[in-house]
């Protein structure tokens, strides 16, 4: 829940940042044109501005990217694969206090035979391949 | 008639007519050069004169600022890490007095090496320290959670050594950060901001270590012990040296010894002392030894990868490592050693689903080398090494 309401947080902040850089890129524009008009203060004015926000926006949106990240690196399942080694029957379940490998979990259901553990392993949300 | 004092408010309306004043003056208003401009580069000026004259300051401050965020966070994953472990402790040792105090004190533990300015006899010396330390600490523990099984208490010693390692770490991140700003030693904070990267890494693996070890999940390093486990799996097993255990099976009419650390607690076993138990159990007539282990990869290989190689796959301070060796060379009996890749942070968090399967590559492997290095009656050894917590035999 926790993790969601700071998820929310860093979204929310991304897009501020974005519209914070938007408008620093108009800024920056603005300032190029009042240059070329030979308004020097509104240069400098739009100039500073536009830098200062643009600095402030990407810093802001590195960090929220670094957080975001974090905090899919928290959303880690590990999960533990049961294996009936009589008849190959798989389930694949959250792991739960006190399982190892090869531990022993009850019957099978499908031939009365022996359910152990097979491996644990933490399973990491899929990543988008890389063109 | 007297004059009084102007009221509050109006000294307030006063100033703030003042700075209206002096806005409408800055104010871009087009024209020539005003007040706006000559500001901008007097200030534009004065910081290419702070770079030319004060850059190593202000790169200082900067990084004291930046080191002073990586303390503090330091310090909560310490916290975090040590509130984990009392808790574990509590829930599962259940303790009759505060176990805060002497958890503190484990904390605080230090550990001296042997001198080394004569070197020769410094393995067996390290060996017997490691091994008085190793007992001492299982017994604080097992004081500690007194209610604990024998696998919890491995369990909660590797979560408490975690805890340790953090609170190490902080330490020495906090002394180098104090001595930086005491000393305003550039190179000194230089340094530390260099290697802060490496050390938040490292900072976070291991808050992921007592994690993992606070529930039993394998980890990482647990990769050679899973292989063994699978070789050792429904055959007949005995304790071989301090918390090994060995099981003996086949692989194409090769009589084969798997070995690996007595599990599912959290251990590592002395696998140099069982190697050399078996050795001579079986009077130096073993074909050959092959080590499965974990290790370090470069950045930019992939986890989970196998690469075979020769010699003793074994990491921490040596010890073991250097027994392998000896009776190798002794009985002129090869070492082979077969190594799953990953990284630090791998190698003590929850381990990944390449390396478990990797397991499965990995015993093909040695039914390869086992077909083209031997013959059919020879004697081999298999030794799973790493931290087998959460992998039974």
């Amino acid at each position: 829940m926790e993790a969601k309401r700071g998820g929310v947080y860093s979204y929310l902040m991304v897009i501020f940042s974005v519209i914070i850089l938007a408008w620093a890129v108009w800024a920056m524009y603005n300032a190029f044109n009042f240059q070329q008009q030979g308004n020097t203060e509104s240069f400098y004015f739009y100039a500073a501005a536009s830098s200062v926000a643009i600095v402030l926006a990407v810093s802001s949106i590195m960090q929220m990217r670094r957080r975001i990240l974090l905090l899919q690196s928290l959303a880690v399942k590990v999960l533990s694969v049961i294996l009936c080694a009589n008849c190959g029957f798989k389930v694949v379940r959250a792991f739960a206090e006190g399982d190892f490998v090869y531990k022993e979990v009850g019957e099978c259901q499908q031939c009365k035979g022996t359910m152990r553990v097979d491996s644990i392993y933490l399973e990491e949300p899929s990543k988008k391949a890389r063109p | 008639m007297f004059i009084t004092a102007p009221s509050r408010s109006a000294r307030l309306i006063e100033d703030t007519s003042l700075i209206f004043d002096v806005a409408l003056q800055l104010a871009p208003t087009g024209g020539g050069n005003t007040l706006l401009s000559t500001l901008m580069n007097l200030v534009i000026f004065g910081m290419i004169f702070a770079s030319f004259f004060f850059g190593q300051q202000i790169q200082s401050r900067i990084a004291i600022l930046q080191l002073d965020g990586a303390v503090r966070k330091l310090e909560f994953i310490k916290s975090d890490a040590r509130a984990l472990a009392l808790r574990t402790i509590k829930e599962i040792g259940k303790p009759k007095d505060d176990p805060s105090p002497a958890l503190s004190g484990l904390l605080e533990q230090f550990f001296i090496n042997p001198v080394d300015m004569d070197p020769a006899g410094i393995i067996g010396k390290l060996d017997y320290l490691l091994d008085v330390r190793d007992l001492k600490f299982k017994a604080d523990v097992k004081k500690l959670a007194p209610e604990a099984t024998d696998a919890q208490v491995n369990n909660l010693e590797n979560l408490v050594e975690a805890s340790w390692a953090l609170n190490l770490l902080y330490k020495v991140v906090r002394h180098f950060y104090l001595l930086g700003k005491k000393t305003s030693s550039f190179y000194v904070i230089l340094q530390l901001q260099m290697l802060l990267p490496m050390i938040m890494q490292e900072a976070e693996a291991y808050a992921g270590a007592a994690k993992a070890f606070a529930r039993g999940q394998p980890v990482g390093d647990g990769a050679g012990a899973l292989v063994a486990s699978k070789l050792m799996r429904d055959h007949e097993k005995r304790e071989v040296d301090k918390d090994v255990m060995v099981a003996e099976t086949a692989i194409e009419g090769r009589r084969v010894i798997a070995l690996k650390a007595k599990g599912p607690g959290g251990n590592v076993g002395k696998p140099g002392d069982a190697i050399r138990t078996l050795i001579e159990e079986n009077a130096g007539k073993v074909a050959m030894v092959v080590m499965v282990d974990a290790a370090l990869k470069f950045e930019g290989e992939k986890t989970g990868e196998i690469t075979e190689g020769i010699g003793a796959a074994i990491g921490g301070i040596g010890t073991e490592r250097f027994k392998i060796e000896a009776e190798a060379t002794k009985y002129k009996i090869p070492v082979y050693a077969i190594i799953v890749k990953e990284s630090i942070q791998e190698a003590i968090t929850p381990m990944k689903k390449e390396i478990a399967e990797a397991a499965n590559g990995v015993v093909e492997r040695i039914k390869t080398l086992v077909q083209e290095r031997t013959k059919e009656g020879d004697l081999v050894i298999v030794a799973g090494i790493g931290n087998t917590v959460g992998i039974a035999q």
